[in-house]
């Protein structure tokens, strides 16, 4: 066989059903890139109109990339694909995750697992190198993700991933996550590996992946990104705060690094961030102080060290030490980031009161949730598992629909009282499906249904339900306006595209981000000044597809889209220009075969279309513009005493809208009325048996 | 002169401006004649082309643009050559003309500022009664937090939404 570059050159498919596992060469899937492109090709060919997420006919596919695991910085991320249960229809869906998998599948030789049947009894499945079993896991079903980590790492040895479900998964919760290393999860696919009876994944790889640059060329390239391009997390690219080497500062930064600031609770004594500037290659991994930004200052002391995944220099997952959390039963040590963090306090709606010193209440919340949420594998929504709480008690709703013993064996005592020891009842009830409140662990669009939440609910401003579908905004019209709006319609759950808002929020005045975008699509209008938005232009359409396509191309290549592209750099030498080419320029050195950021993006959006294609497939509709693409109405209705276009607002405006989708649709080149792919596009990226199989299925646009 | 080059640049990096006053004192053991001569010719050769100066009503200063930004440098020479109003004023005009955005009043405790919560309210009042600042205004996001933003170059609305968003919006949108 052919030496492979950058691809391990292989997958693997694991038919539960039979328990027979084989492998297959990845060169058929090489138009699609790896990690989410491989997916979405492999849901397309094999899965049936009309199959549910929890059926055996459903599959689940680990995906990573020709990039990942080659030293390319923030290259260890892994995609998951598979039909998402939260979703009206199961309309296909990614999850994704961080931590060491993905390195440690190339590793191994893989570039893919596919995952198909049921098993009759509970497994996981052993990856060793080229010697690949499926193992009883009855020892380790009914247990939490440490608990299962911690055995099957035992059994595998240190050097392994472990990627586990917990009880929430187990118990097929559509609301679940698949986690490695314990804080690095992936949200709602789960309850999938739940219904296959597939515990873990172990993987284990000791390989290389095979780089066919010469020389130094790859570290070169590593060392120009990581002194000329790279800033902090979400590629911030000034600092939070006022500091001699920087031109411009943002308080929204996650540049936080500077004076005085330390991890505190590292060992040996604290470690202080100081200030990292720009260009100090050595101190780039003390830029991003998570820690602080998500928690509040009361982090601080009990900080270890900023965490991350393989191979990334960013670190953007706080580790911490919090003894107290031994009197809630629970370890001292938790680690997560952003909205794993988050999602508690959501939960905690009344407050959080004091536990050790004044103000430190939202980071007990977060720490304690964040430990409970993690073991038992409950994922959620972006944060919607705690507004549809908040919802069912404060509209009454709970008091109607979940028994009456059921109700009062709830500590709701404890919530009013602003007390974290709320969560251990809470997500233990959703994870083992206890009782009518578990059913918040179906997701918005079910709950909505079953308790008939109504339009105090969908059109509720501080909900932030983005779709009738059951997903939240996610860098939504707040996110340039219109733009940021499209990005949020066009997925199946809430949009995990970062390459806007990172460009949105890198802290660079308007004028700079002007023209950067001017250089992207033609037009500095492509983009308004943070909340002073203008009617739609054909620049934004053109915007929102370019951000999209950077999206599905880095969670196929696969690189970090929180840190990916390097659209702006922090230096003013640069005119603080970024490289949109670097992908590419990664992609050549380490496989060998001439790309350009032209040809990165064409796959892009063929990866794209056929995520299209397959929503068209999954609801049988061609009628995506009003099935798929709607907004709920307080996107339009906010600030009733504002216009939209008005500075200070990102309320929409319903007519504009409808000329957005247009537009868009125009750019992909979709049916302009309907939004679904036509023929000649599907054709005209290499598509044709998508378009036939759509054809067949009465489901191409008239 | 290469010890006014070092002495320039090691300020720069720690965020301080080298003023002439203080190498004419004789701080690097030079005589003030030769003070003179060697920083005409730091400003005049391309070798030293990253030393820059300010000139000030009563002083000169010095930094190093490699370890010093323009923007930070002026804002330390305003805080010696100027009243602190003034420059906080031209602070929060400049922020609202190019980013643009509020200013968080909290920022003026931090570096270079460093002024403590009594400081600020005076400096505040101060702002508030002059009519040479009479375009700052005030704007509070829901959570306490005070920001100062220009009208000149910002509604009060606009303000307001910014303002909300980076003290609360962005943390419900992680
Ligand atoms: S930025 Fe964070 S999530 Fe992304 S690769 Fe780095 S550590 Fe992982």
């Amino acid at each position: 066989m052919n030496k492979s570059y950058g691809w391990a050159g292989k997958l693997l498919r694991v038919n539960l059903t039979a328990g027979k596992i084989t492998t297959e060469p990845t060169s058929k899937y090489k138009d699609f890139i790896g990690g989410m492109g491989i997916g979405y090709k492999v849901i397309f060919d094999e899965v049936p109109a009309g199959t549910k997420a929890f059926d055996e006919a459903n599959k689940i596919v680990f995906a990573v990339g020709p990039l990942t695991g080659s030293g390319a910085p923030s290259s260890s991320r892994t995609n998951i694909t598979s039909l998402f249960p939260s979703n009206p229809y199961n309309a296909v869906g990614d999850s994704h995750m961080g931590g060491n998998f993905a390195a440690q599948l190339k590793y191994a030789g893989y570039d893919a697992i596919i995952i198909e049947g049921k098993s009759n009894r509970p497994v996981w499945l052993k990856i060793d190198n080229d010697k690949v079993t499926l193992e009883d896991a009855s020892k380790v079903w009914g247990k939490g993700i440490k608990d299962t980590t911690a055995q099957l790492a035992s059994v595998m040895g240190k050097d392994s991933s472990i990627a586990a479900i917990g009880q929430a998964g187990e118990n097929m919760v559509n609301l679940s996550v698949i986690m490695n290393g314990l804080s690095h999860s992936a949200g709602g696919h789960g309850g999938i590996l739940g219904s296959k009876m597939l515990k873990a994944i172990g993987v284990r790889g000791n390989r290389a992946v095979n780089i066919a640059g010469k020389g130094r060329e790859l570290l070169k390239l590593n060392n120009y990104m990581m002194k000329d391009l790279i800033g902090a997390n979400n590629q911030h690219v000034v600092p939070s705060t006022p500091q001699p080497w920087a031109e411009f500062s943002h308080k929204g930064s996650r540049w936080t690094a500077r004076e005085g600031l330390t991890w505190g609770a590292a060992e040996g004594g604290p470690i202080e961030t100081g200030i990292a500037a720009a260009g100090d290659v050595n101190r780039v991994g003390y830029r991003t102080m998570k820690a602080t930004f998500d928690l509040g200052p009361s982090a601080e002391k009990y900080t270890v060290r900023m965490g991350g995944c393989q191979s990334c220099p960013i670190r953007c997952m706080s580790q911490l030490r919090i003894p107290k959390l031994e009197e809630y039963g629970l370890s001292p040590y938790v680690a997560n980031s952003c909205m794993g963090y988050f999602s508690p306090q959501r939960v905690m709606f009344k407050g959080n009161k004091d536990i050790e010193e004044k103000g430190d209440g939202k980071m007990f919340a977060a720490a304690i949730g964040a430990s409970l949420a993690d073991d038992y594998g409950v994922w959620c929504n972006y944060g919607l598992l705690g507004t549809d709480l908040k919802h069912g008690y404060e509209s009454g709703i709970f008091k109607k629909v979940l028994p009456a013993d059921e109700y009062n064996s709830i500590p709701w005592n404890l919530l009013e009282e602003k007390d974290p020891a709320f969560l251990i009842d809470f997500y233990r009830r959703i994870a083992f499906k206890e009782g009518e409140l578990a059913h918040l662990g179906d997701g918005a669009y079910w709950v909505a249904k079953r308790w008939d939440f109504g339009d105090d609910y969908w059109n509720n401003v501080k909900y932030g339900l983005w779709s009738k579908l059951g997903f939240p905004k996610h860098h939504s019209n707040e996110t340039n306006g219109q733009v940021g709006s499209l990005i949020s319609c066009m997925f199946n759950r809430d949009a995990q595209s970062h390459t806007l808002v990172n460009l949105v929020g890198s802290g660079l005045p308007i004028e700079i981000q002007k023209e950067v975008v001017a250089e992207i699509v033609g037009s500095p209008d492509g983009i308004d000044p943070q909340l002073n938005y203008t009617p739609m232009n054909e620049y934004k359409a053109r915007l929102a597809k370019w951000a999209i396509i950077k999206n599905c191309l880095h969670d196929s290549l696969t690189l970090c889209n929180w840190m990916w592209p390097m659209t702006v750099s922090p230096h003013k030498s640069r005119n603080y220009r970024g490289d949109l080419a670097l992908e590419s320029k990664f992609m050549t050195v380490v496989t060998g075969e001439n790309y350009t950021e032209q040809s990165l993006d064409l796959a892009a959006e063929r990866i794209f279309t056929l995520h299209r294609a397959l929503t068209v497939k999954n609801m049988n509709t061609v009628d995506m513009r009003n099935e798929h693409d709607g907004m709920t109405d307080w996107v339009f209705d906010k600030d009733p005493d504002i216009k939209a276009f008005t500075p200070g607002t990102d309320k929409m405006d319903r007519e504009d809208m409808q000329v957005a989708l247009t537009m868009f649709y125009k750019e992909m080149g979709w049916d302009e009325k309907t939004g679904a792919p036509t023929r000649a596009t599907l054709e005209r990226l290499g598509l044709g048996d998508v378009a036939n199989q759509l054809a067949k299925l009465n489901l191409l646009p008239a | 002169m290469k010890r006014i080059l070092e002495h320039i640049k090691n300020s720069s990096k720690v965020g301080e401006l080298v003023s002439k006053s203080e190498l004419l004192k004789g701080s690097l053991e030079i005589e003030a004649p030769e003070i003179e001569k060697l920083l005409a010719e730091i400003l005049s050769s391309e070798e030293s082309s990253d030393i820059k100066e300010l000139i000030g009503m009563t002083d000169s200063f010095y930094y190093s643009t490699d370890y010093m930004s323009d923007a930070y440098a002026e804002v330390i020479f305003k805080l010696k050559d100027e009243n602190i109003e003034k420059t906080i004023s031209d602070y929060v005009r400049k922020e609202s003309k190019i980013y643009p955005r509020p200013t968080a009043l909290e920022v003026f405790k931090l570096n270079p500022f460093k002024k403590n919560d009594q400081e600020l309210e005076e400096i505040s009042k101060r702002i508030e009664a002059s009519d040479e600042f009479k375009d700052i205004q005030k704007v509070l996001a829901s959570n306490g937090a005070v920001y100062l933003y220009s009208d000149i170059h910002m509604t009060k609305g606009h303000a307001r939404g910014l303002c909300e968003w980076v003290e609360v919006g962005q943390f419900e949108n992680p």
